[in-house]
């Protein structure tokens, strides 16, 4: 049973936070601490097992139990990290107390040094690893991740590669998407690989390997899309290219963006919004809210405003660890 | 690869074009054909040396190998007769009969081994309880010398054809099963994690990811395995002189006779057997091979 009341017409009529809290026992809980300006939104689902005060006991729920409806979509983030911490069999903690979140429409990086828990945090929202504390929120049946090497299959040929999505998922949620997705034609023509079609990986270079990876994943039209370092590998030249096609990708497309990366100009030319993550165990240490409009020209790099930004997050990354 | 050559040198004319072909293969071909003759030199010495009575009896010229046996191949079509019906002893018809019993032997066994032995590592793959129960034991089968266990197989099974099936089967299934474990389980976890992604059901991960990342890995077990699978055939034959008659049983039987040459034509057409199985598995392992000749690596 989902719960919830006073969507966003409180915020609007008093424009304070406004915590709802509904439900008792075994009853779903959805509360809303709604925003002042451009905060976003937190959205906390679980099962109230106790309400004291301000103590809540959260269980964890599947994410994709999240119902997300017309109207509420519009104000729950695509994805969200709600005090996330990792800490593997091996002791190694990598992510502590994380959270942050992307809304719909926002392309969010996040830059760190080596090993800070960049990648984790991506493997946590695909739910291909679980958190070891904390809750990750995201509608994980469209999402599409494109991943640090391509992860190409040698075997098949561009478009059976691309292909390969529609196949692998064969429930019925899928299926209504394979119809609403883009035709496989359509995403060759999006990433620049008509006439490649027919082409094996091995055939290709670094720079068409990762478009053919990128046409994978926004195949299904997924609402949250995740990077993980997808041009680490590649020269400049390809990357600065590939950087200019991911925007005109997001202008075109409808997805939320996680990025991930080590470039700080990479991330300040593609995103909304950077945050910067401290070594391990990652946390945010800062955040900066890229203030240029979109569609975005790669000329911006020389923006005097734009250095500024960059200036700021590199400054954070150099930071000593306390 | 010289052709490139070739052409670069603008003439393009045929004729240079052959005569450079025709060069670039003696080139290839030569050192080969030379050690070969070396080889046939030796032999006509070691057999000239030996003189007429025990050249009859223990090596004869290699030129007698074929002569003795070939021209009188038309008349006995009798499978199983045991005393050779012409001149020049026993006839090449028989050792024909025997190659096709011990080429079916090896084939057959050699189709079991591999749907077996790929069978039971794809259960082995899926099912970690069952790989770690029976995983050691394939292993240790593997070092038991199989050959001291044919006997065995004979007083068990008959000494007919279904004993030396069974014997190519044991000795051959162990590269099949070790190799398509291998193959299966050394897929790239990147390519798990994709397949994860879209909640790829158990058969897809099989059918699509994990097999055809493993066959090149099977291929090569699939080569050792008929190597092993024509061993086994003839291993079986020697065993068993009682049964039906293929190569093995042949061979033993011209050395009892003193017919080295027949010996040596049987000999020399177990190695044929054993070249086609050997080349059949690697062409089917550049075919399935040159997919992967480099990895994702951008």
């Amino acid at each position: 049973m989902t719960c919830s009341l006073g969507n966003g017409s409180l915020a609007s009529q008093f424009g304070v936070p406004v915590l709802v809290i509904a439900a008792i026992g075994d009853v779903r809980l959805v509360t809303h601490a709604l925003p002042l300006e451009n905060e976003p939104l937190i959205r906390i689902s679980g099962s109230l097992n106790r309400i004291n005060g301000e103590e809540r006991t959260l269980t964890h729920h599947q994410s994709s139990n999240v119902d997300v409806n017309d109207h509420a979509s519009a104000t729950i983030p695509a994805l969200q990290f709600v005090d996330v911490g990792k800490t593997f069999a091996d002791g190694t903690e990598t992510l502590s107390e994380l959270s942050l979140s992307v809304d719909h429409g926002q392309f969010v990086s996040v830059i760190g040094p080596s090993g800070c828990g960049k990648s984790t945090l991506l493997r946590l929202a695909a739910g291909l690893d679980q958190p070891s504390s904390g809750r990750c929120v995201v509608d994980r049946s469209n999402l599409g991740y494109v991943f640090q090497d391509p992860t190409l299959l040698p075997w098949r040929t561009v478009e059976q590669n691309i292909e390969l999505v529609n196949e692998l998922d064969r429930s019925t949620s899928r299926t209504e998407q394979v119809a609403s997705g883009l035709s496989v034609d359509e995403v060759v023509e999006l990433v620049g690989l008509d006439g490649f079609e027919n082409y094996y990986p091995h055939q290709l270079s670094g720079g068409m390997r990762m478009r053919v990876s990128i046409a994978r994943a926004i195949l299904p039209r997924p609402s949250v899309l995740l990077f993980d370092e997808p041009f680490a590998a590649l020269d400049e030249l390809t990357r600065e290219r590939l950087n200019e096609e991911t925007l005109q990708l997001f202008s075109d497309q409808q997805f939320a963006a996680l990025f991930v990366t080590h470039s700080i100009v990479e991330a300040v030319l593609l995103s909304t919004e950077v945050h910067v993550l401290s070594p391990r165990p990652g946390r945010i240490k800062g955040t900066i809210s890229v203030p240029f409009p979109y569609p975005r020209e790669p000329e911006l790099r020389f923006d005097p405003e734009f250095t500024n930004v960059c200036r700021q997050l590199s400054s954070w990354l150099r930071e000593p660890v306390q | 690869m010289s052709d490139v050559a070739t052409t670069n040198d603008g003439t393009g004319h045929e004729p240079g074009r052959q005569a450079v072909k025709a060069n670039t293969a003696i080139k290839r071909l030569g050192p080969a054909l030379a050690v070969f003759a070396g080889f046939l030199v030796v032999w006509y010495g070691l057999a000239a040396l030996l003189g007429e009575p025990k050249r009859a009896a223990i090596l004869p010229y290699p030129h007698t190998v074929l002569t003795d046996v070939w021209p009188t191949t038309v008349d006995c079509g009798e499978f199983l007769c045991l005393t050779g019906g012409g001149p020049s002893g026993v006839q090449p018809s028989q050792l024909l009969a025997a190659t096709a019993l011990t080429l079916a032997v090896a084939v057959v066994g050699l189709i079991l081994a591999l749907a077996l032995g790929i069978g039971c590592a794809v259960v082995m793959s899926q099912y970690v309880t069952i790989e770690r129960g029976f995983y050691p034991y394939a292993i240790i089968l593997q070092a038991v010398p199989i050959l001291t266990l044919v006997p065995l197989f004979g007083l068990l099974f008959g000494f007919g054809v279904l004993s030396r099936i069974i014997v190519v089967v044991i000795i051959s299934i162990f590269p099949v099963i070790t190799n398509t474990l291998f193959g299966l389980g050394s897929v790239d976890e990147a390519h798990h994690d994709l397949f994860s992604l879209y909640n790829a059901s158990k058969w897809d991960r099989l059918t699509k990811l994990q097999f055809p990342a493993a066959l090149p890995a099977m291929v090569v077990g699939f080569q050792i395995a008929s190597g092993l699978a024509v061993t086994g055939a003839i291993v079986g034959g020697l065993f068993f002189q009682r049964g039906p008659r293929d190569l093995g049983n042949r061979i033993l039987l011209y050395s009892s006779r003193l017919r080295p040459g027949e010996m040596v034509a049987a000999v020399i057409l177990s190695s044929l057997i054993g070249v086609v199985f050997f080349q059949f598995f690697g062409w089917v392992g550049n075919r399935v091979g040159h997919h992967r000749l480099e990895q994702n690596k951008p």
